[in-house]
């Protein structure tokens, strides 16, 4: 059994409008020492499954069933005070915006002491204190003695970050989960954050889930990718064999949308044409073939069925595609590759 | 000592008469803005900690019937009940602090309570909003993740964001009742500045009100300074140069 197991993970929220169907069977695991990157537009889901795995959506009325089960424990069933209790310290999360994560009114390193005193409660001032310094050197502040007494306002948006890491991982985490970590940050810091959280991840041996859009970020860092559309997972495997021989036209288009510094000057960019759909009328059969170029293809089957994950004859790489997979093979051959 | 001049009508001067006053009017300001601001911050935080229950709902209730109702309309309501009916305050007359202490508090709770009511609400309504309000805020959701109990996100890091706007109004409130709470004080027949004010202004007794109105605007002008120098201990991010 792996670390932490995502099974059939269904996030609905109740609204005026109808039921929001934000996560919709997702089924995932992360190993520890594994990085796996989530990746989707705004709105597939990301974020609702991170929230989901730590137990904050208990706020925002959103209805969870499936399992969700860290270490053998499933969080979905259990108490919300033992999930409280494992929040921060088996589990913990770095958030998108550092400028906003941060409480205003008290000092970063007063922060960092909470969150490691909530779960010490025997530990002294002093050595709350000295784990925070420790941390904040760690994630690479100087003079981290003197900058634990400044404000959130008195660092910058990468220092932030690095703070927000540092409280993250003061009670040694299991289990980090990034959701856009580098989204609002300058494209030099963006590196840095990286390849902080690749080398503390390498030092600390958690398991690390890491959310973004962004698929510069996933080939940095994922051991893993899992692509998401419409609160569906459409394809995951191995980042290698996602990258190198993407399945789903989805992730196609993705690709297709990620300016590259290395090739010859393209002609323009392909975008995914249209709008991610709504979560509360979802279209019937394949949530994507209104988007997808290659729907017609299947014939009427493209909205009539839902397509299930499948093997892809590559191991571990699985793909939700009604297309057969000498078909995929040929288009992306032909008409999908020449273009990346 | 400042000089305010002769009283029209007695001849006397003002200020000494002024700084007599002045105890009455503090110790109702004071006490009853202390009891305003414990209930109506107490109340707020524990309506947004259990927002929608049936605590919520009636204190909210309160609050808004404490809003709506004028000053002497519930000070005369309370006088007749708890002073008259039950007796439970009889006789009220002030009492000077250093003279009996006991006596003092005894004879300005109903002041104080029927003064504080009105306002607490208000500060009830203001703190539960303020914390709802913070509670949407990203460092409330870190403050989760880090795994704190519910009660201390919502006392340490909710209502910590919503005490700057509160202590704003409290202060001015603060500066306005020392210039003298007119209406409490003539209900309660204290003898304020402010139960002073209406005497001179029936008795068009200018140089009286001239001496209030000073007095009145020179509390709000402090309360203010105050308030700016209090953003400083509040707010980190507020530094004057």
């Amino acid at each position: 059994m792996s670390f932490l197991e995502v099974d059939d993970l269904k996030v609905t929220f109740t609204t005026e409008d109808g039921v929001v169907r934000a996560v919709d069977g997702l089924s995932f695991a992360v190993e520890q020492g594994r990085t796996l990157g989530i990746v989707g537009e705004s709105g597939s889901g990301k974020s609702v499954t991170s929230l989901a795995v730590m137990g904050l959506h208990r706020t925002s009325h959103a209805d969870v069933t499936g399992r969700i089960v860290l270490d053998g424990q499933d969080l979905v069933a259990a108490d919300p005070d033992v999930v409280r209790r494992l929040r921060g310290r088996r589990m913990a999360m770095i958030f998108q915006d550092p400028l906003t994560s941060l409480h205003p009114f008290y000092t970063v390193g007063w922060q960092i002491d909470e969150a490691y005193h909530v779960h010490h409660p025997k530990a002294g001032r002093r050595e709350a204190r000295t784990r925070t310094v420790e941390m904040l050197r760690r994630v690479g502040i100087p003079q981290p003695d003197q900058r634990a007494d400044d404000y959130p306002h008195q660092f910058s948006g990468g220092m932030r970050q690095r703070v927000m890491i540092a409280m993250a991982l003061v009670n040694d985490p299991d289990l980090l989960i990034a959701d856009e970590p580098t989204t609002a940050l300058d494209v030099t810091v963006q590196a840095q954050i990286l390849d902080l959280i690749r080398d503390l991840q390498q030092e600390f041996g958690s398991a690390v889930i890491i959310i973004t859009h962004d698929l510069g970020v996933v080939a940095e860092l994922a051991d893993d990718v899992l692509v998401m559309y419409a609160g569906k997972c459409v394809e995951n495997g191995p980042a290698r064999a996602v990258f190198d021989s993407p399945q789903h036209p989805y992730t196609w288009g993705l690709l297709g949308s990620v300016p590259r510094m290395d090739r010859e000057i393209q002609d323009r960019l392909m975008p995914i044409a249209g709008a991610p759909p709504s979560l509360i009328r979802l279209p019937r059969g394949c949530a994507f073939h209104p988007r997808c170029p290659f729907a017609r293809l299947n014939g009427t089957r493209s909205y009539e069925d839902v397509p299930e994950l499948r093997d892809t004859g590559q191991p571990d790489h699985r793909v939700a595609c009604h297309l057969d997979a000498e078909t995929r093979a040929r288009l992306f051959r032909e008409e999908v590759a020449p273009k990346l | 000592m400042p000089c305010f001049g002769y009283s029209f009508k007695t001849h006397l001067p003002v200020w000494p008469q002024i700084t007599q006053r002045l105890p009455v009017t503090i110790s109702l300001a004071v006490g009853a803005a202390v009891i305003r601001l414990v209930t109506g911050v107490g109340i707020g935080v524990l309506s947004a900690l259990r927002r929608g229950s049936l605590f919520d709902r009636f204190s909210m209730t309160i609050a808004l019937a404490g809003v709506s109702l004028p000053i002497f309309f519930t000070a005369l309501v309370s006088l007749a009940l708890f002073s008259y009916k039950w007796a439970i305050f009889p006789n009220l007359h002030y009492v000077p602090l250093t003279e009996d202490p006991v006596a003092w508090a005894k004879n300005l709770i109903l002041p104080w309570v029927t003064l504080a009511f009105l306002y607490s609400a208000l500060y009830a309504r203001l703190t539960r909003a303020g914390t709802l309000e913070t509670m949407g805020e990203d460092y409330i959701r870190t403050a989760r993740a880090k795994g704190l109990r519910e009660r201390r996100v919502v006392v340490r890091h909710g209502l910590r964001s919503a005490l700057t706007p509160i202590v704003t109004i409290f202060g001015l409130d603060v500066g306005l009742l020392l210039g003298g709470a007119v209406l409490t004080e003539t209900a309660f027949s204290l003898p304020g500045v402010g139960q002073y004010a209406v005497q001179a202004i029936n008795e068009n007794d200018l140089p009286k009100i001239m001496a209030v109105t000073t007095l009145a605007a020179f509390f709000i002008v402090v309360a203010n300074l105050l308030v700016d120098i209090l953003y400083v201990a509040l707010d980190p991010r507020v530094r004057y140069k």
